[in-house]
């Protein structure tokens, strides 16, 4: 008998149906990644986490996503992104939204711009630390979509002949911030 | 049997903290008082990136330059070089231009003890460009006769104390450099305060009048 009122429905009140309601869209947690063979040379952008593995030169740029560096990852590039792990190399500056971790494999030569930065014991790294300029670069505007940028998920690589121009100048620092460009 | 710098320093250590390399200090608190008087504050750190003094230090200044001359100078040139040209060179391109600071304070940590006086010469010279009126520079002089083939990693622990890694088993004779000897190599600093450690190291505050 018990068995029975325990399948039984559990009766409810009749509601009203509710008005639909804007949910916010769940983050990403999907991880893209950029193969030990893969080198790419122009700009990454994506709604995507990254891992990269392989080489690239140019501009990474993923706002509110996380971006790895691996062991083998080689990057000559400026990244911008929420959270940025490196356990590889990279010559470029770093924009975290949140935090910056160099792990003790990374090396990075470049400036580190975050509100948190963390430095693990036996890392490399050459350049300047701002953690107060970084809720600057946290409200910067979007980036721009340019023709021939890989971008959004799936799409990874500049198409050929879509080489980035040499790194730039100072000026693609926010204004008053002359320390964190060495 | 002779004993060497590094169970000195190990034996000096261990009086002031039992079974930890670890050594009082006096001036980092001086310095440090005088960082919190500035107002976003910059600091430049000569020595190599220690992830618990950006850490640290970032309490007290927003932003910091890590310049980890030592290592970079001896990568470059596979070590210091004495041709005073090539040095100058060297620090020009190795030390942030002079449009990053003015630092507040520069944390020399004991680079110096491992320099000429003429290479301290051109040293002296490209850290005055990055001081402005009051920077500190903060130095550790070995009195003792042998040294670490290479600077010595400080990590701070906190205001009071700081701790030691030596990445070389081999040793050096030390220059045992003096105040008189700062005083003639480094003419745009001014010793402010000294504190002799027991572990043989004099800390020096120098100041950029």
């Amino acid at each position: 008998m018990w068995k029975k009122k325990e399948y039984e429905p559990i009766a409810t009140q009749p509601t009203a149906p509710s008005p639909p309601v804007s949910r916010p869209q769940p983050r990403s947690e999907a991880v893209a990644m950029i193969g030990p063979s893969v080198s790419i040379r122009g700009e990454v952008s994506g709604q995507e986490n990254l891992r990269i593995l392989g080489r690239i030169e140019g501009k990474v740029s993923l706002r509110g996503q996380d971006v790895t560096v691996g062991k083998s990852g080689k990057v000559q590039a400026d990244i911008h992104a929420k959270g940025i792990r490196v356990e590889g190399e990279v010559v470029g500056d770093l924009y975290g939204e949140q935090e910056i971790i160099i792990e003790a494999s990374g090396q990075v030569t470049g400036n580190l711009v975050a509100p948190r930065v963390i430095l693990e014991n036996g890392s490399r790294f050459k350049g300047s630390i701002d953690m107060e300029s970084a809720a600057q670069q946290t409200h910067a505007k979007p980036v721009q979509q340019k023709p021939g940028t890989a971008t959004g998920p799936g799409a990874r690589t500049a198409p050929p002949g879509a080489d980035r121009q040499p790194k730039a100048p100072a000026t693609s620092q926010p204004p008053g911030d002359p320390l964190s460009r060495s | 049997m002779k004993q060497t710098s590094r169970q000195r320093w190990n034996d000096a250590a261990s009086q002031l903290s039992p079974g930890s390399a670890q050594h009082h200090t006096l001036a980092l608190k001086y310095v440090l008082r005088r960082l919190m008087e500035k107002r976003r504050a910059r600091v430049l750190d000569l020595g190599a990136a220690i992830g618990p003094n950006v850490s640290f230090v970032g309490r007290y200044a927003p932003k910091l330059y890590i310049a980890d001359l030592y290592n970079t100078i001896r990568s470059r040139a596979g070590g210091l070089p004495k041709d005073h040209k090539q040095l100058e060179r060297l620090l020009a391109k190795e030390l942030p231009s002079a449009e990053l600071g003015p630092f507040d304070l520069i944390l020399a940590w004991d680079l110096m003890n491992y320099l000429s006086g003429e290479q301290m010469v051109s040293l002296g010279r490209h850290l005055a460009r990055l001081c402005r009126q009051d920077s500190l520079v903060f130095a550790l002089i070995t009195n003792s006769k042998e040294m670490p083939g290479q600077p010595i990693r400080f990590r701070i622990v906190d205001t009071d104390t700081l701790s030691y890694t030596i990445d070389s088993s081999l040793e050096r004779p030390s220059p045992l450099f003096k105040e008189p000897d700062l005083k003639r190599w480094l003419p745009d600093f001014k010793v402010e305060t000294s504190f002799l450690l027991r572990n043989g190291f004099q800390e020096y505050v120098l100041l950029h009048p």
